[in-house]
């Protein structure tokens, strides 16, 4: 598949809120929340944020962590 | 630390252990466990969530994750997803012998959403209006522009009435128009496709247009088609639409507990 911006963003978006979800006894949680940790919720935020202001494709085509040149980017609070 | 955990990938229906070529997250080796009819595409890992301050780690992640789902689907003509970041933990028993129990348990719920969404994916489809054309559209009716013309040669207090009243009938003529085209795109949408759903997303893509229906649908090749010829048909100077995906049904999948 390939992705484009929109594709992106609606993956995420189902990937993270959508899915079987197991029983919370069975699986890793935070703070008791199954599945959803709180800093992949404020970085789909973050990608609201930058689709919002225009640089989703930046993003896209972010560095490879590896090079060490991908900068982490302030939050928003959701 | 020990590969102790075991994370998920999702369901197909399949009904032996095997050992698969394809690589996950991190560059796993993911491996189908079998329970019943139905196989669970795992990869051993930590007992921790895969998480990062780097969003396009994340996305990274995620990618991967829908990865194998999209090629279980092309091979196995199917994949049930789950949630991602699904990873099963040890407790009194192995995380093998809890996921095996977990599938055993819930075959029932799995035979009736693995017959939903065997051979389909699922797509995203945003339909968009141009609010100022339907307004052009609607001043060109007969009954406004009579109402516009009856305004010629009255007094500007009149007149301001007048053209209050004429911009609160084509403000109701909108509402009523809009709320028309909606329940009309989604019965037609949802009576060639397997099955559709308003999709509750918070994301707003194109801040430019108005959205009229964001829908997340169900559709086998052929109905997918069909959709894109049907909306295609529709296609013109007031409504234009975006389609995404396609991707693994992660929508049309029950978590009734």
């Amino acid at each position: 598949m390939k992705h484009n911006t929109t594709g992106i963003v609606e993956l995420i978006d189902r990937a993270l809120n959508k899915g079987v979800i197991l029983n919370a006894d069975l699986i890793v949680t935070v703070a008791d929340v199954p599945l959803l940790a709180a800093n992949l919720k404020l970085a789909l935020a973050s990608v609201e944020t930058m689709i919002k202001y225009g640089v989703m494709n930046d993003w896209l085509t972010a560095i490879p962590l590896d090079k060490g040149e991908n900068k982490p980017i302030e939050f928003i609070k959701i | 630390m020990a590969d102790d955990a075991l994370y998920v990938y999702g369901i197909i229906k399949f009904g032996f252990d095997f050992d698969w070529k394809e690589k996950g997250i991190d560059g796993k080796s993911v491996y189908a466990i079998n329970q019943g009819e139905f196989s669970a595409l795992v990869h051993d890992c930590e007992e921790k969530l895969y998480t990062s301050e780097y969003p396009s780690k994340i996305k990274e992640l995620i990618i991967s994750h829908n990865n194998i789902l999209d090629k279980a689907i092309e091979v196995f003509n199917g994949a049930i997803p789950l949630h991602f970041n699904t990873i099963i933990k040890k407790t009194e028993a192995s995380p093998k012998a809890n996921l095996k129990k977990w599938l055993e348990n819930e075959k029932e719920r799995l035979e009736r959403v693995w017959n939903k969404v065997k051979g389909k994916k699922e797509y995203g489809v945003r339909i968009y209006y141009d609010k100022d054309k339907l307004v052009q559209e609607i001043s060109a009716d007969e009954g406004i522009k009579e109402s516009e013309e009856n305004m010629e040669g009255k007094s500007t207090g009149l007149k301001y009435l007048l053209q209050a009243k004429v911009k609160s009938r084509i403000d109701e003529i909108i509402h009523n128009k809009i709320n028309n085209f909606k329940q009309k795109f989604y019965a037609d949408i949802k009576a060639i496709s397997e099955d559709a759903m308003l999709s509750n997303s918070r994301i707003s893509i194109d801040e430019e247009k108005d959205i009229l229906l964001n829908l997340s649908i169900l559709a086998g090749k052929q109905q997918f088609d069909k959709i894109i010829r049907t909306l295609e048909r529709k296609e013109g100077k007031v409504f234009s639409f975006q389609i995404a995906g396609p991707f693994a049904p992660y929508s049309f999948v029950e978590n009734e507990t």
